[in-house]
């Protein structure tokens, strides 16, 4: 019964979410001057005439009044049509879904990067708590939050592409592709993380079960790596499953600089090109995959959560 | 309690594989492992291109033809004089009519050949899908027969063939599926995979009728970003990459494995003055304007020496530009103009007529990198004598200034001012009132008069004497200031042979190119 | 209780803060009296002397207009560090009384409006900024309403969770009885008491709005032409950081240490406030 009530308060979020947002953008475009027809017409200076104008105005809708077009595009949502796109006049589920992947092979690869960085980083901090290797660890984690992360990943280009021309500049294909957008994606991400692990390490080397586990007398090394981490990577996963809009909202600008086909690229020309149909479908697409993963931490948590004070007291 | 935790990663895991695999079809690390294909001995190139399609459809995106994937009746040529193509030749019956015969031996790309009734299908096709194109055309009625085909004009249509250049009035094969992604057409290259505004890959295809290409593969990508095209020339992503930002030219001249190609262009930038502002239809205060546009400078700082400096709208290679010298750089000429026309300096070293100070609102893009810079380069020559200038730069210019016709008085802008070696497309658009590209609301009546009377002559040497005309009218009211023509800049590796870009932009992948 | 003198070197004895001081005194400092020390016209353009390299003349070179690196990125603090602080103090004038209200009058109209801020908050600011920044058109004005208008719903969740959690509590019921009327209530003991985490997030966010307008401007959605601000200055000199790498980073150092500066005192303040709770402000 709780998943039940998680699930149907998580479904409420995620029409709540899509309703003000999209209502949003739709008001925020119709009363900003500036549409698409023209940017259609004007592709490399075609000529354009008012009756072609009037034609397309007619062909999308536009001549309608707001409310009707916001409340028929809603029409079409509830019918999992979420229209085409008026640029590229492709559908628009078609358009984001062609994205996806390319969005998703870039979050695991930063996601790699963020492990290989935050886990020793976090260990070392809480380790030697109070000692030098935990403010290096805290400085490294406040400098990555201070860095613009298009410039580190601007800077990474200068180093690794043109002075030691080793890696791509730009796109996707093959996994050298992958190194400077995932090291740049994974560093901008790190320090929440990097100090999260850190506080919650301190926190359970200092409970009662670890206590308990020196006292059998196992190893240092063992208890840290077998029992503290695994126990302290829970929070790391949650945090990660609640933050996936921020992510998304970091992966844009990362895939902007190095021209990487993915869901943010497409987002900001349509913004560009004042692309309705797609933002508005981008809003749907991003909104579910947010209130899908936090539903998923939600029900993790509850599947875990008798688990760990049970463990905690088994030890 | 591990094995609970175990088969959370293992949830987590397989909502990642979930997510992912919804599209593992499309994955992009299965894509592009051809990158290095030279090395297996094939001959392959990578041109990286400015704008980016979202279809490939020749007949709706120009890099059909730009890519060598489809042909034209006819093209033009270097000197943009038109030259057959697909059609060994045609003559005009009347006015109205005018017959093409299609060479012989032309096959699609499925081995099938091109005849008059493939042809006439395929221009029933753009009548459908391209309204624009249509309409510019102006076509009543085709009749096939063997391999001719008769068009007929809705009306007397002199420039008809040159329109025919256009690269959207390709002929493909009409009943072939996904035309949008895998056009079948006669060009020396066929498609094998498009990914919208990504790439598109093209293999040669063996039966092209003027002699099978030189490459085994092309890759063509697309990427807006000039900077980023620049660096991926360097790195060896690309061996060709167009349209590089003057900025970027240094490290590529630098470089021994690749050259800088520069060629003048059919484009013109300009300062365009919004006709409906009332200070701005004083000419002396667009003279004025003019006379601070120090365009020497323009051409060798901002555009690196990449460019000529502008007396009009037509580059001086053209017989129907005219061969004055461009204005010269003169504030304090300017000075006495706005003197003449009844500013006065006020207390605050501000120009000010009937104590409204003269300050004026300057649009521009970021399209073109070097908009801007021109636009604060105006900006500070302006200030020196007093004329206060605020920059807005907007994403979208066209809708801008239609849309917001009240809120800029200058703007920077850039076109096509000959696009197929004729100026008459430039006079309709941008001077008619009722003109397309006109948002600045120029109505010079006697500029009126003489773009009609072009319209309906076709004698080569009756229109350049007209376009002549139009130009020494355009010149004495200065309803925009030409600044320069700039030159199109590709970078190139030097491996690549035999190929140099022209000012059209419409033939980018041809058979004869070549690698060493 | 601990006199004023103990709480200020109890302040600064924490490392970050004070090396988040003396930045912030820096910063300031430039900020404040920057422009009387500039050796160049901010403005000035000079096309005989474009891309020059550093010298005694121009410390930091000059740009792509020839104008003088350093004198605009001394300029541009007062307006990059300006903003940054305008944007956040209008979120906190519009969230925090929203926040209060909502929290202490709390039932239907409180969980309905936390509904919908929740919702809003699910999606990424980042996004949400561009499309509005995007749609109103490029300037600085735009961006900074995008910005108020996607941080102030995260100072009404924090503050309006503080009200929940404090308004049971005996004294702001004894203050509810004893016939204040409910402004007094909210201002005498609701409001102090959301001040520290009020204060500590607002440190950490003028970091992170500095981070995106230069984000944003990167894209090009920023400043306008000829203004120097720091997330500009990135953009307009992109084009050259292969010949010029200074005109790229020296911009970044600037942002990097104010936004450095932020985040130590926003850490310092956190821990001197003694917040325990990980309230990131997403």
């Amino acid at each position: 019964m709780r998943v039940l009530s998680i699930i149907g308060s998580r479904f409420v979020q995620l029409i709540i979410m899509i309703l003000v947002l999209s209502f949003v953008t739709f008001l925020l475009m119709k009363i900003t001057p500036g549409d698409p027809i023209r940017a259609i017409l004007k592709v490399d200076d075609m000529i354009s005439t008012t009756i072609e104008e009037e034609k397309l105005m007619k062909e999308f809708g536009y001549d309608q009044p707001i409310l009707v077009q916001y409340g028929q595009w809603l029409w079409n949502v509830a019918q999992f049509d979420l229209g085409e796109s008026v640029i590229a006049k492709r559908p628009v589920l078609d358009m984001i879904m062609s994205r996806l992947p390319a969005t998703v092979a870039l979050t695991i690869g930063g996601m790699v990067v963020l492990f290989i960085i935050s886990v020793p980083l976090g260990v070392l901090g809480a380790v030697y708590e109070g000692r030098w290797p935990d403010y290096v660890s805290r400085w490294i984690a406040m400098m990555g939050a201070s860095i613009p992360s298009f410039w580190l990943g601007l800077l990474l280009i200068y180093v690794f592409s043109l002075k030691f021309n080793l890696l791509p500049v730009m796109g996707t294909g093959t996994l050298a592709h992958f190194v400077l957008p995932s090291i740049t994606l994974g560093i901008a991400m790190s320090p929440m993380y990097i100090r999260l692990l850190r506080e919650r390490l301190i926190a359970t080397l200092q409970s009662s079960y670890i206590e308990a586990a020196k006292a059998r007398g196992l190893r240092k090394e063992r208890i840290l790596l077998f029992h503290a981490l695994r126990g302290s990577l829970i929070p790391l996963v949650t945090m990660f499953g609640l933050s996936i809009g921020s992510l998304l909202g970091g992966i844009t600008v990362i895939e902007i600089l190095f021209s990487w086909p993915g869901m943010g690229e497409l987002i900001v020309n349509a913004v560009m090109q004042r692309d309705y149909p797609v933002i508005q479908g981008y809003i749907i697409i991003v909104g579910f995959l947010v209130v899908i993963s936090n539903l998923i931490v939600d029900v993790m948590y509850l599947m875990i959560n008798p688990q760990i004070k049970q463990g905690k007291e088994v030890g | 309690m591990f094995q609970k935790q175990l088969m959370m990663y293992l949830v987590f895991a397989m909502i990642l594989a979930f997510v992912t695999g919804c599209n593992s079809g499309e994955d992009p690390s299965s894509q592009g492992e051809s990158e290095i294909s030279s090395e297996t001995g094939d001959k392959s190139i990578t041109l990286l291109f400015s704008f980016a399609s979202t279809t490939i459809d020749p007949h709706q995106d120009w890099m059909g033809v730009r890519a060598g994937i489809a042909e034209t009746l006819v093209k033009v040529d270097e000197d943009l004089d038109i030259k057959p193509w697909l059609a060994e030749s045609w003559e005009q019956n009347d006015d109205r009519t005018w017959t093409f015969t299609i060479r012989e031996g032309v096959t699609f790309h499925d081995g099938t050949a091109v005849n008059g009734e493939a042809v006439k299908a395929s221009f029933e096709r753009i009548m459908e899908v391209n309204d624009a194109l249509a309409s510019n055309l102006k076509i009543d009625t085709m009749e096939a027969s063997g391999q001719d085909i008769t068009f007929t004009t809705t009306e007397e249509y002199p420039a008809f063939v040159s329109e025919l250049v256009h690269t959207n009035a390709s002929i493909i094969k009409v009943d072939a599926e996904n035309i949008s992604e895998q056009p079948i057409a006669t060009g020396p290259f066929q498609v094998v995979d498009f990914t919208s505004e990504a790439e598109v890959k093209l293999e040669r295809y063996d039966g092209y009728w003027d002699g099978a290409a030189n490459l085994d593969e092309v890759t063509v990508k697309f990427n807006s970003d000039g900077n980023v095209r620049a660096l991926a020339l360097q790195s060896g992503e690309a061996d060709i990459a167009y349209h590089l930002p003057p900025e970027t030219l240094d490290p590529v001249e630098a470089n021994d494995n690749l050259r800088v190609e520069s060629v003048s262009s059919l484009r013109a930038h300009f300062v365009l003055y919004n006709a409906a502002k009332p200070a701005l239809q004083d000419l002396h205060v667009r003279k004025a304007i003019d006379l601070l546009i120090n365009r020497d400078v323009a051409v060798s700082e901002i555009m690196n020496g990449h460019a000529t400096a502008a007396n009009g709208p037509f580059n001086p290679d053209f017989a129907f530009a005219n061969n004055e010298e461009p204005e010269s750089y003169d504030p304090s000429q300017a000075e006495a103009l706005l003197k003449q026309a009844g500013y006065e300096k006020n207390e605050n070293g501000k120009l000010e007529k009937d104590g409204e100070s003269l300050t004026l609102t300057l649009a521009t893009f970021q399209g073109r990198p070097e908009l801007p810079l021109m636009a604060q380069y105006l900006q500070a020559e302006a200030a020196n004598i007093g004329i206060e200038i605020n920059i807005v730069t907007v994403e979208n210019i066209d809708s801008y200034l239609w849309d917001q016709q009240d809120e800029w008085d200058l703007a920077t802008y850039s076109m096509l001012t000959a696009p197929r070696g004729d100026g008459g497309y430039f006079l309709n658009v941008a001077y008619l009132p009722e003109g397309s590209l006109n948002p600045g609301q120029i109505n010079i009546p006697e500029l009126n008069e003489l773009t009609q009377r072009l319209n309906v002559i076709a004698n080569v040497d009756e229109r350049v004497a007209l376009q002549k005309q139009a130009v020494e009218i355009i010149q004495e009211e200065v309803p925009q200031s030409f600044i320069l023509y700039p030159h199109i800049i590709v970078g190139v590796s030097e491996r690549i042979k035999n190929w140099s870009p022209g000012s059209e932009e419409y033939y980018l992948i041809t058979n004869t190119m070549d690698v060493e | 209780m601990e006199t004023a003198m103990m709480k200020t070197s109890r302040l600064i004895r924490n490392p970050n803060m004070s090396i988040g001081i003396v930045l912030a005194l820096f910063l300031a400092g430039v900020t404040f009296f920057g422009g009387a020390f500039v050796p160049h016209d901010p403005f000035q353009i000079d096309m005989n002397n474009r891309l020059q390299g550093m010298s005694s003349e121009h410390l930091l070179g000059t740009d792509q207009l020839g104008r003088d690196v350093f004198s605009r990125i001394i300029y541009g603090a007062k307006l990059t560090i300006g903003l940054g602080m305008f944007a956040i103090v209008m979120a906190i004038c519009i969230g925090v009384p929203i926040g209060l209200l909502s929290g202490y009058i709390g039932g239907k109209i409180d969980a309905f409006f936390m509904r919908i801020i929740d919702g809003i908050l699910a999606f990424p600011d980042f996004i949400l900024a561009i499309a509005i920044a995007g749609m109103l058109g490029p300037s600085l004005t735009n961006i900074i309403i995008a910005i108020v208008l996607v941080r102030w719903i995260v100072y009404a969740r924090v503050v309006r969770g503080l009200v929940l959690a404090e308004k049971e509590k005996e004294y702001v019921l004894v203050s509810k009885v004893s016939n204040s009327s409910s402004f007094k209530t909210i201002r005498m003991h609701l409001l102090p008491q959301v001040m520290p985490d009020i204060i500590v997030m607002a440190a950490i966010d003028v970091g992170k709005v500095i981070l995106l307008i230069s984000a944003l401007s990167y894209i090009g959605l920023g400043a306008q032409p000829p203004i120097p601000e720091w997330g500009a200055m990135l953009n307009d000199g992109r084009g050259y950081f292969q010949v010029v790498p200074s005109l790229m980073i020296y911009p970044g150092l600037a942002i990097m240490l104010t936004v450095l500066c932020c985040n130590l005192l926003g850490d310092g303040l956190k821990s001197y406030f003694d917040i325990r709770k990980g309230r990131d402000g997403l």
